[in-house]
């Protein structure tokens, strides 16, 4: 271990451990009461060695003493082989059994020897090395202790060079073990439970709003799932015995993974596409190299470059560090432009990269303890990670969910907007056309009948020119109800009828009550159009023969109901015709209301209601 | 032909030159008729009303700020007994009825023969009876029925009829709204209709003129 800071800390618990040297000497453990829980660093020392070679009674001397202030066991990079004595004395009369547990799932061989009389008796052997499966998801080896018995105990780890091993070991009478158990299985079920809810909350999301987010953080939740699972020893339970090992690749794969996936998915989260858009590349490139180089040097590299690995992981570190930076500067920017969103992201962050940092600096480094009641750190920083970030999610779609309502909305009043217009331009058009057609050429052709008439006295051209007189007459009318402001909706309405009649075979009736008169030429004009289209729907598609139209005035509002007796449709398709389109356009020009309702077989009817007071 | 000492005046109020100097040009061929003035809207008739005293005034509908229609009406409110002759494009049997209702004398469509609008003159100078010009379309023949008041009130549409049942079986709104599978704002402008419709404005009386009219 060359890192600086280590140095530092190495000289300082050499410092401290000449201080505190009788204490460490004194590696016994007198148990009296009937449940107790200690941790067996707190009265061993640790003696390493850097070769490997059998472990007996007689090769003791080859190692040296590891005096460290740690509460748990740390060996680094370069160590091989490490045994820790100690001595247990049971001060009752009753034998005890005692266990010896382990924390890190991923021990290789751990062996633990009695001494008895020089000779070391073998009383346990586990780690995923020696093929024997742990039938719990923790390490175990459990010993028995006769009344009055004083025995020493050697404790001795064998493990692979360039991978630290880091854990805790407690000794505790079989009570206090199961004790323990069942609050830990409390935890790890109450945290499964809660990442099965988040993936079920995001994938139903996913379902519904189509973001690659949601995808990424159920893949995400199911990665930390496999990690946390094999961080706390469950592939030993689940893996067959012979490739145990595997565990800890799939440890590596998914905790690497697990960063991938959480990094891509802040990416999106942050709308860093949107607002940094450079950073979010490097981020990719720093993050997929980073992914390829922890495999690289997790399966190859610590056969093929052990003597570059404290270089590498200086390496693999610095891409750490700067994809911790990167994310914390987009979360800033974030901040800026969405303040709850961010600060929910912003606490999940924070637990995941403490809970990140942490591990790292436990398991590469040996620094702080890092386990609570038997769990990593890792395990609590992550179920908050984990909490949040839901939290956040939910937000997140409620965003959207405005979002999309808010441009639906502006998308439709554009829409009504250019409808309107169109509705507007086509009515004034008409009107334009109309009125020049009916007064302009119609009464000069009228007053070139008269000219000639007086000259010439031809009763057939005289007929000619009143042929065209009705043709323009015919045109114009058909284009506009100019009639509305001399006579009205109600006499424009009578006469569309009496046109209709002459051609359909359809009986309308048409009544008004208490309609009034002087209505607003505009809303007259929309009205008289309304019944048109309607008119026009009834003789095309509705197979109708009769239709009763109805003009209301009430005190604040005219009604036009319009009925058939027709087929009716039950389709919804019908309304979203463009006749029907172009009615509702007009009705909520007119600030009104435009009621359809159809059922098949019962005809159809409609009603539009118009307020006149503020118009 | 009444021989008169004096030429009856006419006053043409119309929109566009062009005909007016037909008229002109066809009228002052006409004994016993004389064109006093021509004014092209509504803002000017008053004065040359005022000025001239025309007997006759020739009234276009479409004018400009204030059509035919009103003008005549505004005519008769103020108790104006000028013969008007409506001359018009328009060939509308709505229109036609409306004019009369309004107090006109006469209608002539604007592509009349100079015959026509000769006759048309005579006709609203001395009877009292409407003038309709060649071509143009008689009134409504009247349905006595139709007009019946009454009965216009009381025909209801299918779509009503349901409503009433509903209403007089004593349901409310959301109730009948949720039966007939309509909205509530459907079923309340309905009923809001057939209170308007059979002149009641309340449940009870609409109950009560259902049952003495055997509406149902």
């Amino acid at each position: 271990m060359k890192i600086n800071c280590y140095n530092h800390c190495w000289f300082l618990f050499l410092l401290f451990s000449v201080c505190s040297f009788p204490i460490h000497s004194n590696d016994t453990l007198v148990i009296s009461e009937a449940s107790f829980s200690k941790n067996l660093k707190d009265f061993s020392t640790v003696f390493v060695s850097e070769k490997d070679a059998p472990f007996s009674m007689k090769t003791l001397h080859r190692f040296n003493p590891m005096d460290d202030d740690r509460s748990f066991f740390y060996l680094s990079f370069d160590i091989v082989q490490a045994y820790s004595k100690f001595i247990l004395k049971n001060d009752s009369n009753t034998s005890k059994e005692i266990i010896l547990s382990f924390s890190y799932p991923f021990l290789e061989d751990v062996k633990v020897y009695k001494a008895v009389e020089d000779d070391l008796k073998l009383e346990g052997n586990i780690g995923i090395r020696t093929l024997e499966q742990s039938i719990e998801r923790t390490w175990k080896v459990s010993m028995r202790l006769m009344p009055n018995e004083k025995a020493a105990y050697f404790l001795f780890f064998k493990k692979s060079k360039g991978k630290p091993l880091a854990t805790d070991v407690s000794i505790q009478d079989k009570d206090t073990y199961y004790g323990t158990g069942s609050f830990q299985s409390i935890a790890i079920g109450s945290y499964v439970g809660l990442i099965l809810l988040s993936l079920l909350f995001t994938t139903l999301l996913f379902v519904f709003i189509k973001r690659t987010l949601f995808l990424l953080y159920g893949l995400y939740l199911t990665v930390l799932l496999i990690f946390i699972a094999s961080y706390l020893g469950f592939t030993n339970v689940l893996l067959p015995s012979v490739s145990l090992d595997l565990g800890r690749a799939i440890y590596v794969i998914s905790i690497e993974l697990s960063t991938v996936l959480f990094v891509l998915f802040a990416q999106q989260i942050l709308m860093v596409k949107e607002y940094l858009p450079k950073l979010k590349k490097s981020v990719e490139i720093v993050i997929v190299f980073q992914f390829v180089f922890r495999i690289f040097l997790h399966f190859m590299a610590n056969s093929m470059y052990a003597v570059h690995i404290e270089f590498f992981m200086k390496l693999w570190y610095l891409s750490l560090v700067f994809l911790i930076c990167a994310i914390v500067f987009e979360i800033f920017v974030y901040l800026k432009h969405n303040k709850k969103i961010g600060a929910y992201f912003t606490i999940s962050y924070l637990f995941m990269a403490v809970g990140s940092i942490l591990l790292v600096l436990h398991h590469s480094f040996g620094f702080l303890k890092f386990s609570f009641y038997g769990l990593p750190g890792i395990f609590y920083a992550s179920a908050i990670e984990i909490f949040f970030l839901t939290i956040t999610l939910t937000l997140v779609v409620g965003q959207i969910y405005t979002e999309r309502n808010s441009f639906a909305n502006k998308l439709v009043l554009q829409q009504q907007k250019f409808l309107n217009a169109f509705v507007q331009g086509q009515e004034d058009e008409r009107k334009r056309v109309g009125g020049e057609l009916h007064d302009n050429i119609g009464s000069k052709i009228a007053n070139l009948k008269r000219l000639f008439s007086t000259k010439y006295d031809d009763e057939k051209m005289q007929k000619e020119f009143d042929d065209i007189c009705e043709d323009v007459r015919g045109v114009a009318h058909s284009i506009t109800p100019s009639e509305i402001s001399l006579v009205g909706l109600s006499g424009a309405i009578d006469e569309l009828l009496d046109t209709i009649g002459k051609t359909e075979q359809l009986t309308v009736n048409f009544n008004t009550f208490q309609f009034p008169e002087s209505l607003n030429e505009n809303i007259s004009t929309h009205l008289f159009r309304i019944v048109q289209e309607l008119l026009q729907n009834v003789i095309k598609h509705a197979n109708a023969s009769l239709v009763d139209i109805q003009l209301f005035g009430h005190k604040n509002s005219v009604t036009l109901s319009f009925e058939d007796n027709g087929q009716g449709s039950s389709e919804q398709k019908k309304s979203s015709g463009i006749g029907l389109k172009n009615i509702r356009s007009r009705v909520t020009q007119m600030n009104g209301q435009f009621l359809f309702d159809s059922e098949r077989g019962k005809g159809t009817s409609v009603l539009v209601i118009i307020p006149t007071k503020y118009t | 032909m009444p021989v008169t000492d004096q030429p009856l005046k006419i006053l043409i109020c119309e929109d566009h030159q062009i005909v007016i100097d037909g008229l002109c040009s066809i009228i002052q061929n006409f004994s016993g008729f004389q064109v006093v003035d021509a004014v092209s809207s509504y803002s000017n008739l008053y004065a040359s009303l005022e000025k001239h005293k025309p007997n006759i005034l020739l009234l276009d509908l479409n004018l400009p700020h204030k059509n035919g229609m009103e003008i005549l009406q505004e005519l008769r409110q103020t108790g104006n007994v000028i013969k008007v002759l409506i001359l018009t494009m328009y060939n509308k049997k709505t229109i036609v009825s409306k004019s009369i209702a309004k107090g006109a004398n006469g209608f002539l469509l604007k592509n009349c023969s100079s015959e026509d609008l000769l006759d048309g003159l005579k006709h609203v100078s001395k009877e009292s009876s409407f003038y309709y010009g060649e071509g143009v379309v008689k009134g409504k023949k009247e349905d006595p029925l139709k007009q019946d008041e009454f009965y216009k009130r009381i025909q209801l549409t299918p779509r009503e009829k349901e409503i009433i049942k509903h209403l007089c079986a004593g349901n409310k709104v959301p109730d009948i709204a949720e039966t007939m599978h309509i909205s509530p704002l459907t079923v309340e402008t309905h009923k809001k209709n057939i209170y308007r419709k059979l002149g009641v404005d309340s449940s009870i009386k609409l109950v009560t003129f259902v049952h003495e009219n055997q509406l149902l």
